[in-house]
């Protein structure tokens, strides 16, 4: 059994969003995946494809109009147990709008566990403190706001807080497309560090092509609400040759002044 | 040839505590010269980039340093002036583009505004200079895009409709503040593109600042590495990449080099 | 890092912000105080007619005069305030729960429900509340009473609107989204994510609109559809002392300085506190 199906799943919005002349619009299409335990997927795609609201359905927070969403083999949307939410954390891209800003970070990675778990206050605290230092920050930082951290840190405090109640699967919402270089290479070593330690499954939703390769096993591209391509392999994904894949491959940018192709 | 804008010492450090924020930054920039500034974020780019405007709140910030602006001192300029500067001859695109727009009132409305306070001429004239700029960074159906509302329009859009802006204002120098962070890899690319479709037509000179290393390498002639405030290193774009002198340029390119392996293996 | 950014407010240049903040807190304050106190610190019975000192001149004895029908102005005036505070502190309190809870419903849950409730406030915005004050005084006579339900019943509006819009905000930032996937309830969400977000321009637009119900009082009561004498407030004794402008001003000076001066402050105090929270008032 895989970890996670996605079946035949369709998502539509409803009018009175912004634009009244729009009555329906089609977000997901018929998207069809699984998912299995211990790898990761990576869901390539460009703004506007469906990659969040796909994301937002597997984690229970939008019920798609047509489908079902299997997680160990259980419908999520038909199951009346919250047992899912324990077991699916999310680390979204922008970490500021991702914590509420009047909380501590020892608050925000404590919220799973007052929920999920029933721990005595100084075994809450002994687990906070481990948390923190798996992501490398110190204790210290557990009393601090969020405007206190930067972008980066304030990332890895959002991955303590998804691996607090040692989920089986994370979704990986751009979580480091708004980092610098330094901090993308950092977060991305340590995503694949808690990987191997905790068995984890990533779900990995970006349009950054070189980071989805730096952590996925398998990949799929999202187009305008349907999937346009599936690869089982690395290798598959870095030999494809269709358009889907060279558009994205194209829109990659040189990585020395010698290949550059905007300026000549 | 004689620079657009040259900037010397310039250093910013806060009131209460002395902290420097930028520390004895200098440069030159060229008409149609691309600049990068290229540092991790918190290493001053931003606070750079605002200084040059002298956007900082002087109440809590002392910033020293000439700003020459062709003949002009920026230093020594009155309010007044500098707000006639701002957008006219030096043009800011930033981050954020959805920041950069009030949501309460149209593209059209606030493109023609803009155009209008720094050049006299008719709602009309304004107009059409709006949507023939909108064409020139090829968005589909300008009108629409004046009628509407920044938030109907993707990141990506906007940061283009920014760039229409400084192509109908035709500034002498643009600084672009990470234009291309808040987006994905192919507006990344549209984005830029465009910026040198301005630079190439109209010579202006651009002050790129960005911590990916491949928008510079893309689009930079020359490049100062940032660090703490300070620039670390400068360089010739290729000479940068060849032979990187500073240690600190060096583990960047390494750290570059280590996401890219990703992608050509 | 939070780069400080020039801010082009006059307001902030011309004025010293943490004075205002400190000196209309402290009006207020001490206003508020000697309301509570008026029992004790007023000199006179405020509706004790002495027709033998009508219109006298300040006094050791009347330290501010009389009026018309010989009571103690000073005496009139604390009590006043406490009709005009005590009352605006209830529509304020009032209104906001109702607009708390029917604008967080609506911005929460969005969807229909939304779009009912929007749509009652609507019809309820339609309405003007002058018109309502005179079609509730005509059906139940004129009095306080009437004059507080029909602020209320209008102001909660505002709030309602206001509080969806700042929870439509808050909802798609992804810590709400984040505060599920923890498997916190919607009860729990709204107290430790959406509450302590709200408070700071519930704060900015408390004090605005005190300011505001002060006003509306006195308006209706100088009009003399709220309170009736010999009932103490501000707004009725400008009413009573508008017979005597020629002879004796002070009459409508005094009340008219004291409403001008808390509503003053509380707009100031409204103003500070939204520069120093960051808060951008919503139009009205």
């Amino acid at each position: 059994m895989s970890l996670l199906q996605m079946e035949q799943v369709s998502h539509r919005y409803g009018s009175q969003r912004f634009l009244s002349r729009q009555t329906e619009r089609t977000v997901l299409q018929d998207v069809t995946l699984t998912l299995e335990a211990g790898t990761c997927l990576g869901l390539l795609g460009r703004s506007g494809a469906g990659k969040s609201t796909l994301g937002r359905i597997l984690l229970g927070l939008e019920r798609p109009t047509a489908g079902r969403v299997l997680f160990e083999g259980q419908d999520i949307y038909r199951t009346t147990a919250n047992d899912y939410r324990q077991d699916i954390q999310v680390v979204f891209q922008d970490s500021f709008a991702a914590v509420n800003p009047k909380m501590t970070a020892g608050q925000i990675i404590a919220e799973p566990l007052t929920n999920f778990t029933r721990l005595a206050p100084d075994a809450l605290q002994h687990r906070l403190v481990t948390l923190i230092e798996q992501v490398g920050l110190t204790r210290a930082d557990l009393a601090k706001y969020p405007n206190q951290f930067s972008g980066g840190q304030l990332q890895r405090i959002c991955i303590a807080r998804a691996i607090a109640t040692n989920p089986k699967l994370i979704i990986l919402d751009e979580a480091v497309s708004s980092l610098d270089m330094v901090n993308k290479a950092l977060i991305l070593a340590l995503l694949g560090e808690l990987k191997d330690k905790y068995d984890l499954s990533y779900l990995f939703i970006t349009h950054d092509l070189q980071a989805a390769q730096a952590l996925s096993d398998r990949f799929v591209i999202l187009d305008q609400g349907q999937i346009v391509g599936e690869y089982p392999t690395r290798k598959a994904f870095v030999d494809a040759t269709d358009p889907h894949v060279l558009a994205i491959k194209n829109a990659m940018l040189a990585t020395h002044p010698r290949y550059r192709t905007i300026r000549k | 040839m004689k620079p657009v804008l040259s900037v010397e010492r310039l250093t910013v450090e806060t009131i209460a505590d002395d902290t420097p924020l930028v520390r004895d930054v200098s440069f030159t920039l060229l008409a149609g010269q691309i600049v990068g500034l290229v540092g991790e974020s918190g290493c001053g780019k931003t606070v750079t980039s605002l200084a040059l405007l002298r956007l900082l709140d002087e109440k809590v910030i002392r910033q020293s340093g000439r700003i020459q602006l062709d003949e002009t001192d920026l230093m020594t300029l009155s309010d007044r002036t500098l707000r006639r500067v701002r957008g006219g001859q030096i043009a800011f695109i930033m981050q954020n583009p959805m920041s950069a727009f009030t949501p309460v009132y149209t593209i059209g409305h606030q493109l023609i505004e803009t155009i209008r306070t720094h050049d006299r001429g008719s709602k009309r004239e304004a107009k059409d200079r709006a949507l023939e700029a909108l064409r020139e960074v090829n968005l589909e159906e300008p009108d629409r895009i004046l009628k509407a509302y920044p938030f109907e329009l993707s990141g990506g859009m906007l940061q283009r409709v920014m760039i229409a802006l400084a192509v109908c204002l035709r500034p002498d120098v643009l600084i672009a503040d990470e234009p291309t962070t808040a987006l994905d890899v192919y507006n990344q690319k549209l984005v830029l593109y465009y910026l040198e479709k301005v630079r190439a037509t109209y010579g202006t000179a651009i002050l790129l600042i960005s911590h990916d290393l491949s928008v510079i390498a893309e689009m930079a002639d020359q490049v100062l590495v940032m660090r703490h405030g300070e620039i670390v290193e400068r360089a010739d774009v290729f000479d940068l990449f060849d032979r990187p002198q500073h240690p600190y340029t060096q583990q960047l390119l390494a750290q570059q080099g280590i996401q890219a392996g990703g992608m050509n293996a | 890092m939070n780069i400080p950014l020039r801010r082009p407010s006059l307001l902030h240049r011309l004025s010293n912000q943490r004075l205002i903040l400190i000196g209309c807190s402290a009006f207020l304050g001490l206003l508020f105080l000697a309301a509570l106190a008026a029992p004790w610190l007023a000199p006179h019975d405020p509706f004790l007619v002495n027709l033998a000192v009508k219109l006298q001149e300040p006094s050791w004895t009347y330290p501010l005069g009389t009026d018309h029908l010989g009571r103690c102005t000073l005496s009139r005036l604390l009590y006043g305030a406490r009709v005009s505070l005590g009352f605006a502190v209830l529509i304020f309190a009032s209104s906001l729960l109702i607009g708390l809870l029917i604008g967080t419903l609506a911005g929460y849950i969005g969807g229909w429900v939304d779009q009912l409730l929007m749509r009652f406030c609507d019809g309820v915005m339609a309405f003007p509340s002058l018109i309502l004050v005179l079609g509730l005084v005509g059906i139940f006579g004129p009095g306080l009473k009437q004059v507080i339900i029909a602020l209320m019943l209008v102001q909660w509006v505002y709030y309602a609107r206001m509080f969806r819009g700042l929870v439509m905000t808050l909802k798609e930032k992804n810590f709400i989204a984040a505060a599920r996937v923890n498997g916190s309830s919607h009860w729990k969400i709204f107290r430790t994510h959406l509450l302590p977000n709200i408070l700071p321009p519930l704060l900015v637009i408390g004090t605005l609109e005190m300011g505001w119900a002060i006003m509306d009082i006195s308006a209706m009561s100088f009009l003399g559809l709220g309170v009736q004498s010999p009932a103490a407030e501000w707004g009725a004794m400008i009413h009573e002392g508008k017979s005597y402008i020629r002879t004796n001003p002070e009459l409508m000076i005094y009340p008219g300085v004291m409403i001008m001066l808390v509503i003053a402050s509380f707009n100031l105090l409204g103003e500070s506190l939204s520069e120093r929270f960051g808060v951008t008032k919503p139009p009205k």
